[in-house]
Order: structure tokens, then C-alpha cells, then sequence
């Protein structure tokens, strides 16, 4: 009986939105390095701990061991985790030990009067360095500035060596420092892997079939993860799903997941060449 | 193994519904800019709380439920997410172009005129393609107060088309039934 208006109502609405787009999968990411669920501090924690992997702790050797060990054990004492030094009335903080334990980031700010959570999270290579500041209400906070690196940048996510706190700043706040990723470990911040910095930058592999980017992939000492179906305006996606991906589809874009593994997009149509023009306009025209 | 990093879960209910998310809100909002704001917010909202979001499907109602929150406390034109969605913004300014030119038709007008209540209900149904029992799971309401209500928002929508003297034959028997207060 009620289809009629229904349908009429059917008619007014917008095409669907894109799928899972470039700018999405950038969404997600940020969320994901932005400020951590609303849990229980002591699952988190422990969460934590447990995603260091076995070959992780042989890699990041002994500096891992001052917060593997508790305190008081006999461990080795441990190594200032940051550097602070007061400069033209700022705090400049470097990190040293980017392993670290986070409490021990958090002891040292405390000391010299700053309710700052720091956390180095492991980031893609354009996110390595990058420093992301934000308040408890999710905005950016402007006031901490990153240190850029001395020379010319070429990382999407900045190249900075440390941050810049202005003396007398009681704010609560949550700065988030990218730092490379161990073996097995999931980025928890990073981009499109065709990014300034990452390892398809400027690569021609838009529009390229899954065959040919996974031989460019491979190249590049990488393996594809998940292949997710691409969003393509105006056509309709619902009905595809990741077990329909053939060879033959067309690659639309992709991302790192870990060292050593990414996750494309891909779709049997092809990415407009507006789309491809705007997503390669940094690179060299061959 | 113990249940799943809270990232694994996020980034497999965001893969999973963020074209029905983006839908949804992009039906209901005229700028971009408050598009890609009401998306990032709501994913936002989500991860904050990734361990109250239903298993399976129902993470979808529950997501419909956290947009609608969301649209309704935006204000047009408020940018609360500064350094977010960046790229995301971008894209939906494309999308924007393709956006239907509905303001010459008289039907839609009469769906403009409707409340907001009615319309959403109506949307839902028709747009989101939602069962009753979802629609009252998004809505928070019980099955037989959204029957009830569903009912009214369409009888009014046929009221509406009628007094704007639209050709209801054209839309079928059933509309014309409708607004005649037959059904």
C-alpha cells in the first residue's frame, strides 16, 4: 500500500556517496591517531603492551628493556626518555628513547609542570616525525609548534626532530609523535602509500591491473594485505564485495599497513582521469 | 586469542559502513564543508566509543543513530574539526556538482514542507531502505510508536502533495487513496 510514497520519496535522494575513498581511508587514519577510545586505562594498557612483538624487543634491544622490566628489579636504571631544555621561553622536548614506556614521557613533563600525554606511535614513513597536537575537545592546538628538521622536507607528515612547548602552558593536552614501526607492528598513523614520503610516491600505478601492482609492489619489498573495493562516483558498489577482486581489476589506490604490507583499492572500472590528474598533480608530467 | 585490538575493530566497521555513513549524511546536508565535518564526527564518536558499537549489522543502526545526533547539533557552516578530513572535504566538493536540481519540483516542495520528523521517517524507508524494526532501533523508539508514526508522516506527505495539486495519479492509486484519507 505505502509504496507509492515511497517512491516518491525515493526519488529526492542524492546519488550514494562514494565508497571508501582516498579521503576516507585519510579520515580513518587521523581518527584512529587522534585521541584513544573511552575504555578502562588498565585494558588499554595492557593492550599495549601486548601488541610489541617478540622480534620488536630484539630489535629496539636494550632501551626496550627499561620499561619491560619493572623498576626496582635490578633492571638497568633507566635512560631519560626525553630531553627538555628551556629556550626563549619555550620547553624544547626531544625525544630519546622512542620506545619508551609512556608513563616515563609523562613523568618528565610533569616534573616541569605540563599536563601533556605523549604518545609515539608507530607511522608510515611520511608520518615518521610528525607531531600532532590536540586538546581535549579534538581541535589542533597551534601553541605547540613541531621542530622541523634542518633542509628541505619531503614527507607528507613534516620532518620534525622535537617540540616546542611555551613556558607556562597548564593546558591539557595530547601530542602524538610518529615513530618507525617494528617488524609485524600496524601503522597507527599514516596516508595514501602514494603520499610525499611513501613508497608509491609519483609510482604510475593508477589505473594499473592488480597483476602489475603487485609486480610493482613487489619491487618495493611489498606484499598486498586486503584488497578492498574502490568507490567509483556515480556507479553503484553494493553489489561487489573483496571476494569478487580479480587480477584484472583496476588498482584506484591503497595504503601501508604495516612494514612490508599494504591494502589497495580496486574496482573493475577504472578512476577517472580527473580523479588520476588530481591525485598525481605533485608529480613530474612524463 | 583474546577479542580484538580495538584498531582491527574500527577499521573493520569503518570499511564496512563508511559508504552507508557518507550516504546518509550527504543526503541530508547542502554544503561539503558540513558533509565532510558530520562524517568525520560521527566516525569520530565512533572510535571514542568502539566498545558500545553493536556486533554485525546492528553497528550500522547504531552508526544511522550517532549521524542523525550528530547532523542535528551541527550548525551549517561550523567547522569544528580543524586539521581533520582535509582530503575528504576536497572530494566532497566534487560531489556536490552532481547534486540533482530538485527545487522546480512541486513534489519535492511538499516534502520540504513536511517536519523534520516526518521527512526523516519517510527517508529512512525510502532512502536508507530501513525495516520498521531498524527504523525503531535507530530512532530509540518501540515498534508500535514508529508504525503509528510512519503512517501519519505519510498520510501527511500525500496531504501535502494533494494541496499542491499534484497530479496524484501519476504517482499511483495508493497516494491518491491516501490523501483522501481512505487508508
Amino acid at each position: 500500500m505505502r509504496a507509492d510514497i515511497d517512491h516518491i520519496v525515493a526519488r529526492f535522494a542524492d546519488e550514494p556517496a562514494p565508497g571508501v575513498s582516498d579521503g576516507a581511508r585519510e579520515l580513518m587514519r587521523e581518527i584512529m591517531a587522534g585521541p584513544p577510545p573511552l575504555r578502562p586505562a588498565r585494558r588499554r594498557r595492557l593492550s599495549w603492551k601486548l601488541t610489541v612483538p617478540a622480534v620488536g624487543v630484539l630489535v629496539a634491544g636494550v632501551l626496550a628493556m627499561s620499561w619491560v622490566l619493572p623498576s626496582g628489579l635490578g633492571g638497568p636504571a633507566p635512560v631519560a626518555a626525553l630531553d627538555i631544555r628551556q629556550e626563549d621561553g619555550y620547553y624544547v622536548i626531544q625525544i630519546k628513547d622512542l620506545y619508551a614506556d609512556p608513563g616515563n614521557y609523562e613523568a618528565q613533563l610533569r616534573a616541569v609542570g605540563l599536563d601533556v600525554s605523549l604518545r609515539v606511535l608507530p607511522a608510515s614513513p611520511a608520518f615518521e616525525g610528525q607531531v600532532f597536537s590536540t586538546r581535549p575537545d579534538h581541535q589542533v592546538d597551534e601553541r605547540i609548534k613541531g621542530i622541523d628538521a634542518p633542509g628541505a622536507c619531503d614527507k607528507l607528515g613534516g620532518c620534525m626532530i622535537g617540540v616546542k612547548i611555551p613556558v607556562g602552558f597548564t593546558d591539557k593536552v595530547q601530542i602524538d609523535v610518529g615513530r618507525p614501526a617494528r617488524p609485524g607492528e600496524r601503522y597507527r598513523s599514516g596516508g595514501a602509500f602514494d603520499a610525499k614520503g611513501e613508497p608509491m610516491h609519483c609510482v604510475p600505478y593508477l589505473n594499473k591491473s592488480l597483476a602489475e601492482v603487485r609486480q610493482m609492489l613487489t619491487e618495493r619489498g611489498l606484499a598486498i594485505g586486503e584488497v578492498f573495493v574502490a568507490g567509483v562516483p556515480g556507479t553503484e558498489t553494493a553489489d561487489l564485495s573483496p571476494g569478487d577482486v580479480r587480477d584484472s581489476w583496476l588498482v584506484h589506490g591503497g595504503y601501508l599497513t604495516e612494514p612490508g604490507r599494504a591494502s589497495l583499492f580496486a574496482n573493475p572500472a577504472p578512476m577517472s582521469p580527473e580523479a588520476v590528474a588530481k591525485s598525481t598533480r605533485e608529480c613530474p608530467t612524463s | 586469542m583474546g577479542p580484538p585490538e580495538p584498531e582491527q575493530r574500527f577499521e573493520a566497521i569503518y570499511l564496512a559502513h563508511y559508504g552507508a555513513i557518507a550516504t546518509y549524511v550527504r543526503r541530508r546536508t547542502d554544503s561539503s564543508d558540513d558533509i565532510a565535518d558530520v562524517i568525520a564526527e560521527t566516525f569520530t564518536t565512533a572510535w571514542r566509543r568502539i566498545d558500545d558499537i553493536p556486533d554485525g549489522d546492528e553497528a550500522r543502526l547504531w552508526l544511522y543513530g550517532v549521524a542523525r545526533r550528530t547532523l542535528a547539533n551541527h550548525h551549517r557552516g561550523q567547522s569544528r574539526r580543524a586539521g581533520l578530513a582535509t582530503r575528504l572535504r576536497e572530494e566532497a566538493a566534487d560531489w556536490a556538482h552532481s547534486m540533482p536540481d530538485r527545487d522546480s519540483d512541486a513534489a519535492y516542495q511538499a516534502f520540504k514542507r513536511l517536519p523534520d520528523q516526518d521527512r526523516e521517517l519517510l527517508a529512512l524507508v525510502a532512502w536508507e531502505g530501513l525495516s520498521q524494526p531498524e527504523i525503531a532501533k535507530v530512532l530509540g523508539c518501540s515498534r508500535g510508536a514508529l508504525r503509528i508514526r510512519l503512517h501519519r508522516a505519510r498520510k501527511r506527505l500525500a496531504k501535502q502533495l494533494a494541496a499542491a495539486e499534484l497530479d496524484l495519479t501519476r504517482y499511483g492509486a495508493h497516494a491518491v487513496a491516501l490523501a483522501e484519507g481512505q487508508s
